[in-house]
């Protein structure tokens, strides 16, 4: 029953961050039905911001949970800017065309900000600060679980919660969806699309953002290639969930870590992706447009 | 059809440097093949400093067969295809003695490429096969081979008294070979006093190794040996850490660099790692390291002695032979000379490996690799002091 | 209309205003540039003048690397604007691919790009010959070094061509196409180290093998469509690399070595025919004689898969499969059989992926799980993207610029790979069609004259 719990906070861990990042796959994919391949390179770039700021911001003083939030911030407002860039220069000129330009697009873009990073910082790993204060919690919580996984899934939910109150309650949120359901029609309703799309694009990276921050916390050390994996695992779990839909992603991502961390406790960790991979395949035979996707129905 | 004219292009290009390259040689020409980018970039840039290092000495006194020593460098990211495209390259130019690669899998397609057309010493690529197999008569090395650590590991297992193991490797080319090996001797051991309860490959660079040091927690090892590099043995000494699992850490040269008790932090206190002898304490070693911090910023690695030796004796060989295309020649002395390195007095044994016993136990106390001997405060590290109920 | 004499309907001219709006124009034109070059500046600036010491565990402020940052992102940021404008001037929407079948008169006729006007010329058979001719005497001229590199350039000309079955034709994307690639390479490796069995024999071995594992894989691939199958696809290429990474045939990552090159009628190549060669004075001292053979064996595969694609293409199936790519419900409500057409792309896209698969680890003569990873897959499928989808002289065009680039920009060192994602951008941007675009066979209705028949004889062209 211990080694059971273990692995089910080990999946609930993994899980949260799959989700967060696997959050801006869907969201981008919901509105313009684009694989953002270059996500997971956001998410690789925040962790790298988040280390660099740390250490100024640390520097000037800031500790505890002043500086991880500060931190976090800082990191959530350079994703932005780079998500906010990446739309701009690889996917809004590329609106209109066939589906996968942007794709391939994205793919260069992918390559380019990690070989940026690999110039600009170090080819090699960089040990990452335990930014998550010591934190009392009650032994329950500790008897399976570490404080940083504590805190990776606390911080998660509330991620969530934020984003959910978002998409509902805000002007904002409302024409998202909008423009998910029905760019066209959204706009001839007077929605600024570019404006809505630009903003999807912010709101996945400050999600990968956060992951990235946590990612750094939980591991304790980047590289510039650590973007590649996740942002693939990230969108397995969005597509399993459902592209395109919001709890679909977090439900796939939970899905998919739990997957992997069963499997590696239960049958080898040799073979956890296996496994993973394997579950997504019969998953999607038996349920095709994911766990959360709407049956879509043709019309010719 | 467009495909002619690219080809067409792509060949004028191509013919237009090729050009280029013959021009006469004045200088003595060595191939340097290794790592240069990507993440294992820091082995083969320790390589090339030892070696530059090394050409720098003999250039400054006069060269080698009275010409000055050029190293024509070629980098390969230890990925095995693009050696075969850095090995064509170095083919293509000429070169008869190579110094490289870097790792492994990467050097033994290098091999293939070179085909016995020239002298091989590589400084870090530690596989079995790469000189056991005997296909490669030219091809020396440095670095004990892998299995080498995997003794020394079983050794220091029966002498920390431990009765379950869990072996973990990264799936890679060297650190699952660590693993095999290690596996191997421990199953051979007479008597069989220590049980394997834990046997599998980890996915790197994953986002999370809680599961799997849940597996190991569960598996109740009091000591797991990790092969593999130290970018994800770090991640799995804080892991193990962080999960209060008490099993000792056992590595071998991929985790006994510096750079995993930086990433490691306090985590990295008290993990064993088998590895090279220091060389650093001798004469001629210390001016070396002067040098080399005069010259980089950066660490000069694991490998730097290592390859410096390898080009020593490759210059010793090639100087007495007299000239650079002999192979047979160049071969018989390294085989039969001791020369006078950095490491100490070198030769190979007939497969091509170095005779000498260049490995030892080291331990990480107060934040540094220091050597673990049979002199050493037997001791068990605080964490492992108590062992799991 | 008072703008046709330059008067607005008071009379007044419209100079000045004119004059002042152009004014502003061009001062946005500076600004623009501007602008997003401080941007530009202003988003790597964190990254690019703080570098994070992992001894020190401190960020340490370069500001010696400042200039360099803004030299390079008001570069980038002019070129481009630039390049915006060139896209403007030249960019898709003012040429077609062009369809081949000519319109009845009266109709705008869309141009034809100079690709497929050249394929239609009548230059071009006898071009084509000359260019084969040079093609087959290429590596005996060549390095060592360049004959590997145009090995690895056309075997990647055969997996483009595959791939651009399943994905440029027939619609489906697949990201796991380097499963099958794999099969290929292991299938020679494993029965050469198990069995001996030659190259010549592994060949037809190795496609078979692939088809058969696309046949079985494409059962499920029934099921599911669009980016799910994306995904499905990926994940069976994760599962092939790590099946061959866990299982003991393959020897796990330490893969399989010394796996010999073709022979020739028994011959050693190197040992028995080359100093013959060399005495006639045919070839240079360096050129490796295996490496030619496997030259001329992937050029031959690759002329023999240009025509076969092509064949296909033109056939009722290719016909199929184009109504699948443009809309499956569609395509099922006119009769085509759509599990068929799927399944058959599908299969025989991956024969030729076995092939390659071969004569590339014939080629390294070492191959491990390592060689086939994800990024392979996505490499493959970004020279059919950009080539352009669909399109055979495009992908080959695609092949050639994506395994020479990387080559040719070694000299620019450790940037290759940067230049080398932003060179993807900038081209995907520049043509989102591809390099050159498939030219499409269109349906035309010739509205029937007076006096003729039934109208629906007269539909021209196929």
């Amino acid at each position: 029953m211990d080694f059971f719990l273990d692995l089910l906070v080990g999946g609930l861990t993994k899980g949260s961050i799959y989700a967060l990042i696997a959050l801006g796959y869907t969201m981008v994919y919901g509105i313009i039905a684009v694989i953002n391949f270059a996500h997971g390179e956001i998410y690789m770039i925040s962790a790298f911001t988040a280390l660099i700021f740390g250490s100024i911001l640390s520097s000037v003083g800031l500790a505890g949970w002043g500086l991880l939030f500060a931190v976090i911030a800082v990191s959530a407002l350079y994703a932005a800017m780079y998500g906010w860039t990446v739309e701009k220069i690889a996917y809004k000129p590329l609106r209109g065309s066939s589906r996968l330009a942007p794709l391939i697009s994205a793919i260069g873009m992918s390559l380019f900000l990690q070989n940026f990073v690999l110039l600009a910082q170090t080819p090699n790993y960089l040990p990452f600060p335990a930014l998550v204060p010591d934190v009392p919690f009650p032994a329950i919580l500790t008897r399976h679980a570490s404080d940083t996984q504590i805190v990776i899934i606390l911080v998660t939910a509330a991620s969530m919660a934020l984003l959910t109150l978002f998409i509902k309650k805000t002007r904002m949120g409302t024409a998202m969806r909008a423009v998910s359901q029905d760019l066209e029609m959204a706009r001839l309703s007077g929605v600024d699309t570019d404006k809505i799309i630009s903003f999807t694009f912010i709101t996945g990276s400050v999600l990968a953002a956060v992951g990235g921050v946590l990612i750094g916390c939980g591991m304790r050390q980047i590289d510039f290639y650590i973007g590649f994996l996740a942002g693939m695992k990230a969108f397995t779990a969005a597509v399993l969930g459902g592209i395109g839909s919001v709890p679909g992603a977090v439900i796939g991502a939970l899905i998919l870590g739990f997957a992997e961390s069963f499997a590696a406790g239960y049958i080898s960790s040799s073979y956890e992706d296996v496994v993973a991979f394997a579950f997504l395949i019969l998953i999607l035979i038996f349920k095709p447009d994911g766990v959360m996707g709407a049956a879509t129905t043709h019309k010719v | 059809m467009p495909k002619f004219f690219a080809v067409l292009a792509a060949l004028c290009i191509s013919v237009l440097s090729s050009g280029a390259l013959e021009a006469q040689e004045e200088t003595l020409k060595i191939g340097f093949g290794g790592a240069l980018q990507g993440n294992l970039a820091t082995y083969g840039r320790s390589n090339l400093f030892g070696i530059e290092y090394a050409v720098n000495l003999i250039n400054a006194k006069g060269g080698l067969l009275g010409k000055q020593v050029e190293l024509v460098k070629e980098d390969d990211s230890c990925d095995p295809s693009l050696a075969t495209s850095a090995a064509n390259k170095l083919k293509s130019a000429g070169l008869t003695l190579i110094l490289g690669h870097t790792c492994s899998g990467a050097t033994r397609s290098a091999l293939s490429v070179y085909a016995n057309s020239a002298i091989v010493i590589s400084s870090s690529a530690t596989e079995n096969s790469l000189t056991f197999d005997g296909l490669n008569p030219y091809f020396f090395r440095t670095t004990p081979y892998d299995s080498t650590q995997s003794k020394l590991q079983t050794d220091l297992i029966l002498r920390l008294g431990s009765k379950k193991v869990a072996i973990l490797h990264d799936k890679s080319d060297y650190g699952k070979s660590l693993a095999d090996f290690t596996a191997a001797y421990i199953r051979e051991l007479p008597g069989k006093p220590v049980e394997i309860v834990l046997e599998e490959g980890v996915t790197t660079n994953q986002v999370s190794y809680d599961s799997v040091i849940s597996a190991v927690k569960n598996s109740e090892a009091d000591t797991l040996v990790w092969g593999g590099y130290y970018s994800d043995g770090s991640k799995i000494a804080i892991s193990l850490r962080e999960k209060g699992v008490t099993a000792r850490l056992i590595g071998a040269d991929g985790l006994r660099d510096n750079q995993f008790i930086l990433l490691a932090g306090p985590a990295a206190e008290g993990v064993f790692a088998t590895g090279q002898m220091d060389f650093s304490a001798s004469e001629e070693a210390r001016a070396a390291i002067a040098d080399h911090r005069s010259r980089h910023k950066d660490e000069m690695g694991t490998y730097f002695f290592y390859a410096i030796a390898a080009a020593q004796s490759l210059f010793a060989a090639v100087e007495k032979t007299g000239n650079a295309t002999d192979l047979n020649a160049i071969k018989k002395h390294l085989n039969e000379d001791t020369v006078d390195t950095i490491m100490g007095p070198v030769r190979y044994d007939q497969n091509g490996d170095i005779i000498g016993a260049f490995f030892k136990v080291y331990r990480v106390q107060n934040g540094e690799y220091v050597e673990y001997g049979e002199t050493a405060a037997p001791a068990l590290p605080e964490a492992a002091a108590a062992p799991a109920p | 209309m008072p703008e046709k004499d330059g008067k607005d309907p008071t009379g007044a001219p419209l100079r000045r205003p004119r004059e002042k709006g152009r004014g502003k124009k061009i001062l946005l034109s500076i600004l623009r540039p501007l602008k997003a070059g401080l941007w530009l500046s202003l988003v790597a600036f964190p990254l690019v003048t703080f570098k994070f010491e992992a001894e020190t565990r401190q960020a340490h402020f370069l500001p010696e690397r400042i200039p360099l940052l803004l030299l390079i992102c008001f570069g980038a940021a002019v070129a481009f604007d630039g390049l915006g404008w060139l896209k403007k001037a030249f960019g898709p929407g003012k040429r077609a691919g062009g369809i081949l079948e000519s319109p009845p008169e009266g109709l705008n006729r869309p141009r034809l790009s100079w690709v497929n006007r050249l394929l239609k010329s009548r230059f071009f058979k006898p071009a084509s010959g000359v260019l084969l001719i040079f093609l087959a005497v290429l590596p005996f001229i060549s390095s060592p070094y360049g004959v590997n590199v145009y090995i690895t350039a056309l075997i990647y000309i055969t997996l483009g061509l595959g791939l651009n079955i399943v994905v440029g034709v027939s619609g489906l994307l697949n990201l796991g196409y380097v499963a099958f690639y794999a099969v290929g390479a292991y299938t020679y490796a494993i029965l050469n180290a198990q069995f001996g069995l030659s190259f010549w024999v592994c060949l037809p071995l190795g496609a078979l093998s692939a088809t058969l594992l696309g046949f079985i894989l494409g059962l499920p691939l029934l099921r599911v469509s669009g980016d799910y199958l994306a995904i499905v696809t990926l994940g069976f290429g994760e599962i092939t690399r790590l099946v061959l990474t866990n299982i003991a045939i393959t020897n796990g990552p330490r893969g399989i070595a010394n796996i010999p090159p073709p022979s020739l009628f028994g011959f050693d190549l190197n040992q028995s025919v080359k100093p013959f060669l060399l005495k006639l004075g045919l070839i240079h001292s360096r050129t490796d004689l295996d490496k030619v053979l496997i030259y001329l064996i992937i050029l031959m595969a690759a002329i023999l898969t240009v025509a076969a694609v092509h064949r296909l293409e033109n056939s009722r199936l290719g016909r199929a499969w184009l109504a699948l790519r443009e809309d499956e419900t569609a395509c099922q409500a006119v009769g085509v059989n759509r599990a068929g057409a799927k399944l058959t792309a599908f299969t025989l896209g991956s024969t030729w992926a076995g092939l390659a698969g071969v004569v590339f680890a014939s080629q390294i003569s070492f191959i491990n799980p390592q060689s086939f990873t994800f990024m392979q897959s996505v490499m493959i499928l970004s020279i059919v993207v950009l080539g352009g989808m669909g399109s055979i002289p495009g992908v080959v065009c695609g092949a050639v610029i994506l395994i020479l680039l990387p080559e040719y920009l070694r000299f620019f060192a450790d940037y290759r790979m940067l230049l080398f994602g932003l060179l993807m951008v900038v081209m995907m941007v520049f043509r989102p069609e591809g390099l050159i675009k498939s030219a499409r066979y269109q349906h035309i209705y010739r509205a029937p004259k007076a006096g003729e028949g039934d109208p629906s004889d007269s539909a021209s062209g196929k």
